[in-house]
């Protein structure tokens, strides 16, 4: 068979494993051999194996072997989890990682692999693993040349079938399963169908849990727990349940729930073989992966219940596996239109308003429901857990740490925050570079840490989340903190500042300065960070990206970036407002409030027109002037409408004539003549067919 | 006739899913938000809430959990907009019984109600 097609898809997977590796691989070291770890681990390398082998690159497959034979060993407690054996898995791991680079490139992907395989061989202790009572066939865990040979015929049969989904126990669950069974409890194993119209499988899976963990106690689920609350499954999912219930009492339990179909139960009793598995292809209902030992247990599962064809899917393998890679610009092209729609959308309610026709309404609520999730739906294609990017930092993380001598725990929050895939892959860099300034300029070393009466150990924090419709990303370190007087003095000394101004600036206005283009305050140059083109860099990155990046530090105490982004560049939230005749947009983003005001209430400070807004001085800024909107006939007796703004902690007031209202608008870019106007960040069609420009904040402030 | 309470803010939605059970026999109140749920949920004791998540005032988890707390047995069924898969974890932890997604399906909303109060 001709591998090549499927080059690209193995290569794919292949980096997401490895990937997860060196996750895992950094958990296992942090947790000292977790076992949910461990299984990853295990599955991962045991899948890299297989792929690789049905690839025909053997070397990898070899090498994930033997990967695979340390893990099993670690699994059955045999040896230990040390830095030793971490540091030589993850050397497995560059191994591997280059010869899938060597792939890419066109090359074979063999690279020696003797040495590593000889090390892997050569750990602690040969095994001798003790099978539970009752166990058959040739179990992974047996020692010598025998289970070598085993373990080779799994291979091949890995490479005939190319996927194989089986139940596998691990010794903690048969010991579970085995005890369970000694004191007379049952054990059953579920397949449970979700109707495939269900529109929250996963909210319904976790109202099975809850349901089943009233009557037993769940041991196993196949996806894992986590994949189907993330609803990486079909229509169906497999679990292995211990509970004193007969299995019609668990049917019902679960019939109870809407949306679910007859769910499959078979009683597991005490002799299961090491390896049931089946195939994924065959027909899944007629062959059990667990075998009962005696007939009589499928009358007890209401046996007869379970005919019907419609309530036996095929499809248990997980959702991850079904992806279909689309040119990003396609979607782009989609996500377009669907702007277009919700221009035309707009008119149309504008229309169907001044109309009064009585059905109108009606279909146009439909329409808006429908065109609401369709940009849903095109929004959520477009959108990637920001995880793909904080996946690499913890091993980037731990390699600096180690480099420079630091010790530095990364903690990571809410990777699984989603973001548009341009924002995504802009994103990295400059969390990058922020990073590694925090190890490098931040957290002290050591020694420097307990004489500041700190723990050795530095923290990192990473987090995401979503604000509103931004996304938020802090880099957070419990370092040394910016010095003030020292960036002042580097401002002063490079001419970026003068004298006089300095006097006047504040805490937060000198710690900004640390952004201007040129300054670093590093002492000495490192290859990791400090050449003065970073954090300027890293400001220009994610303003063209729409967000804004402010800096919060205490000297002795750490450093916090926060960055904040919209979570897509095409269709925003805004806030029209009316001068004179013209009609304009304020992203909502920026928005902190509005509020109205008589006239008098504004007051001068050297020039500068302000207002008292809750005991706060807030600069005011006509936008007339800045628009040169020509002032139309004298209405100043009247309210002032001020549209508070904000971008990262600065705020102005925008005075206005008329707030019109919220409204989604598209973005338009306003094409190369007009690009690059200051203070106007794009424009967009309204509901009325009319054109108005959007107010670039960030430009403002 | 079994007491239906609706809990939602949105007018239209109220009207739309009250006249549907009215139509199918059911006697229908209605809240439009959490708070008002919790005091209307004491005063007549209905066989089943139908509780919107996002409402100003108090949001529906609030008012699940409100409303436990006054009868352990209260029969919830969420009524959630899509996406909004925890929220509705968070409610059948809280004890809410079941949930609906919407849009609504008539048919839907009839037979999880079924399932309830008969």
């Amino acid at each position: 068979m001709d591998m090549s097609q499927y080059r690209g898809m193995f290569l794919e997977e292949a980096r997401e494993h490895l990937q997860k590796l060196n996750e895992a691989l950094l958990e296992l070291e942090d947790s000292h051999g977790g076992r949910t770890t461990l299984d990853e681990i295990f599955r991962s390398a045991h899948t890299l194996k297989g792929m690789s082998a049905t690839m025909g690159y053997n070397q990898i497959a070899e090498l994930t072997h033997g990967m695979e034979d340390v893990l099993q060993k670690l699994r059955s407690g045999d040896i230990e989890v040390s830095t030793d054996i971490v540091d030589l898995l993850f050397k497995c791991v560059d191994s591997l990682d280059s010869m899938v680079n060597d792939i890419t490139e066109g090359g074979s992907g063999s690279k020696p692999v003797g040495d590593l395989l000889q090390r892997l061989k050569s750990g602690p202790a040969p095994d001798t693993v003790p099978l539970p009572a009752g166990t058959a066939g040739a179990g992974d865990g047996v020692p010598g040349p025998e289970a070598n040979e085993s373990r080779k015929d799994h291979l091949s049969e890995g490479l005939e079938q190319n996927q194989i989904i089986s139940v596998e126990f691990n010794e903690y669950e048969k010991n579970l399963i085995k005890q369970a069974i000694d004191q007379g409890f049952q054990c059953y194993h579920l397949v449970v169908n979700i109707d495939k119209r269900c529109v929250m499988k996963s909210a319904r899976a976790f109202m099975v849990f809850k349901k089943l963990e009233e009557i037993g106690e769940i041991i196993k689920t196949i996806p894992s727990v986590q994949d189907i609350e993330e609803e990486k499954f079909e229509t169906s999912f497999e679990l292995i349940i211990i509970s004193v219930e007969s299995a019609e009492v668990i049917r019902n339990s679960l019939i109870s729930i809407t949306e679910l179909l007859e769910p499959h139960i078979k009683s597991i009793t005490g002799v299961f073989t090491n390896h049931a598995k089946r195939d994924s292809q065959e027909d899944e209902g007629t062959k059990p992966p667990v075998q009962p030992k005696t007939p009589e247990n499928d009358d007890k599962t209401g046996n007869g219940k379970r005919e019907e064809p419609a309530a036996c899917p095929v499809q248990s393998r997980p959702k991850a596996s079904q992806t279909v890679r689309v040119d990003t610009a396609r979607l782009d092209n989609l996500m377009n239109l669907v702007g277009e729609l919700v221009i035309n959308k707009g008119r149309l309610e504008q229309i169907g308003r001044a109309s009064e026709l009585p059905d109108l309404p009606e279909t146009l609520e439909q329409m808006d429901r429908v065109t609401s999730e369709l940009q849903n739906v095109v929004m959520k294609v477009r959108m990637v857990p920001i995880d793909s990017v904080f996946c690499r930092f913890p091993r980037m993380v731990r390699d600096l740490a180690r480099d420079l001598g630091k010790e530095i725990e990364l903690v990571i929050e809410g990777k699984e925050t989603e973001l548009d895939r341009t924002v995504i892959d802009e994103i990295g860099d400059p969390l990058v570079h922020l990073l590694r300034n925090s190890i490098d300029h931040g957290i002290e070393e050591p020694a420097a840490r307990v004489a500041a009466g700190k723990s050795e150990q530095g923290r990192l924090t990473l987090s995401a989340r979503h604000e509103g419709n931004n996304v938020v990303i802090e880099v957070a370190d419990d370092g040394k903190g910016l010095n003030p007087e020292e960036i002042k003095n580097k401002a002063l000394e490079k001419g970026l500042l003068l004298p006089d101004e300095a006097e006047e600036l504040d805490h937060d206005s000198i710690i900004r300065l640390i952004m201007q283009p040129g300054l670093s305050t590093a002492e000495k140059v490192t290859d990791i960070s400090g050449r003065g083109v970073g954090l300027d860099a890293v400001k220009n990155k994610i303003e063209t990206l729409s967000g804004s990046i402010s800096i919060n530090s205490t000297p002795g105490e750490g450093t916090k970036f926060k960055i904040q982004l919209p979570l897509t560049l095409a269709i925003i939230q805004a806030l029209l407002v009316k001068l004179e005749a013209e009609t304009y947009a304020i992203p909502l983003s920026f928005i902190a409030e509005t509020t109205s005001l008589m006239p008098e209430q504004v007051n001068k400070i050297q020039d500068q027109e302000v207002i008292l807004l809750r005991g706060d001085v807030l600069p005011l800024v006509r936008l007339h002037e800045i628009l040169q909107v020509p002032p139309a006939d004298v209405h100043r007796e009247e309210e002032i409408n001020v549209v508070v703004v904000k971008k990262g902690e600065k705020r102005v007031g925008l005075i206005v004539d008329i707030l019109i209202g919220q409204q989604e608008i598209v973005i338009k870019p306003l094409g190369k003549l007009l690009g690059n106007i200051p203070v106007i960040a794009g424009g967009t069609i309204l509901g009325n067919g009319q054109v108005s420009l959007i107010i670039d904040v960030a430009g403002l402030l | 006739m079994a007491k239906v309470l609706l809990v939602d803010d949105a007018a239209f939605m109220r009207m739309r899913c009250a006249k549907l059970l009215t139509e199918n026999g059911y006697a229908v109140d209605e809240a439009e938000n959490g708070q008002e749920a919790v005091e209307k949920y004491q005063k007549i004791k209905p066989d089943l809430v139908l509780m919107d998540i996002t409402m100003p005032v108090m949001d529906g988890l609030t008012a699940v959990a409100e409303i436990k707390k006054i009868d352990p047995e209260a029969k919830i069924v969420m009524c959630s907009a899509l996406g909004q898969q925890n929220t509705v974890m968070s409610a059948i932890k809280a004890g809410a019984k079941d949930f609906i997604v919407k849009p609504y399906q008539p048919e839907k909303i009839l037979s999880t109600i079924k399932r309830f109060v008969g």
